[in-house]
């Protein structure tokens, strides 16, 4: 555990935060790996979802809170299917929430979001929340959680 | 004569960083500077700060499990070797070291986009620091 998670771990509402920003970032890299991988810019994809590039921007910062349809429209428009799994085996096993080894390494340089890991993984449920709620719904249950794409 | 060296002794080791977070491809160290400003941020009990240093939490952690990170919004280059992991107001400063190391100099929070002559000043103290320790090893 690193020294922030321990430290907001005491806090009110940093459980909470931790859960909510390692799936924004979990998110919003593997976007970039896509894009980078692609060679799109950010312009490219704003066009793609018919939106202004500083749209694409805060969303893609974690500083707008993407739903579950946007993160369909950018998979969409990158040609990579979003799929999201709730890890309670992962959630056991580790003692923390959010950002697995699984969940970041599975983007590189393939092009290809195929998460091998997921497979293994037991109890995993399909979720139609919107995106905002998926860290507060994870942790009522607790659940930690995955996105990937493939 | 004794007690001298018994302080110099515990200022040397007070001031030997940590590992902050061991990932698949580096590992993240943090200097003792920024172990304090991170306690600092955290002692201000704000939302905004805490959902920035929760998201640099991340990255970084993501820096340790990949060895890069995507977000050219959110990973800058700020000159002379020194990098910023950026989320909303929280910046933390660091510089790569050889052996896949990444060592975390300081951590504030911050409205200006530029790395301040301040900020670089304490940077450079941190690694040499970091530095001078290493070469006592």
């Amino acid at each position: 555990m690193t020294l922030v998670q321990e430290l907001l771990k005491q806090s009110k509402n940093g459980k909470k935060e931790l859960a909510r920003q390692d799936l924004i970032v979990s998110v919003t890299e593997q976007v970039w790996a896509i894009l980078e991988d692609s060679n799109l810019s950010k312009a490219d994809l704003a066009r793609a979802l018919e939106t202004s590039k500083s749209n694409v921007t805060q969303l893609l910062s974690g500083n707008r809170n993407m739903t579950l349809a946007t993160l369909a429209d950018i998979g969409e428009a990158l040609g990579a299917k979003p799929k999201v799994h709730f890890d309670r085996q992962g959630f056991i096993q580790q003692g923390r929430t959010g950002l697995t080894p699984q969940a970041t390494t599975s983007s590189q340089s393939r092009g290809v979001f195929n998460l091998e890991a997921a497979n293994q993984l037991q109890g995993t449920q399909t979720i139609t929340a919107r995106t905002h709620g998926f860290a507060k719904s994870a942790m009522s249950v607790g659940l930690p959680f995955l996105i990937t794409t493939e | 004569l004794l007690i001298k060296l018994n302080i110099k002794v515990n200022i040397e080791l007070n001031s030997m960083p940590t590992v902050y977070h061991e990932g698949a491809s580096r590992t993240i160290l943090i200097t003792a500077d920024g172990e304090q400003s991170i306690r600092a941020l955290v002692a201000v009990h704000s939302k905004e700060i805490e959902t920035g240093l929760a998201r640099a939490d991340a990255l970084i952690r993501t820096l340790a499990e990949t060895g890069q990170l995507r977000s050219p919004d959110q990973w800058r280059k700020e000159g002379d070797g020194f990098w910023a992991i950026r989320a909303k107001q929280i910046r933390f400063y660091g510089w790569y070291e050889p052996g896949s190391i990444f060592v975390v100099s300081h951590v504030i929070c911050k409205r200006h986009q530029k790395l301040s002559e301040a900020d670089k000043s304490r940077m450079l103290k941190n690694q040499a620091e970091y530095r001078n320790s290493k070469k006592r090893d």
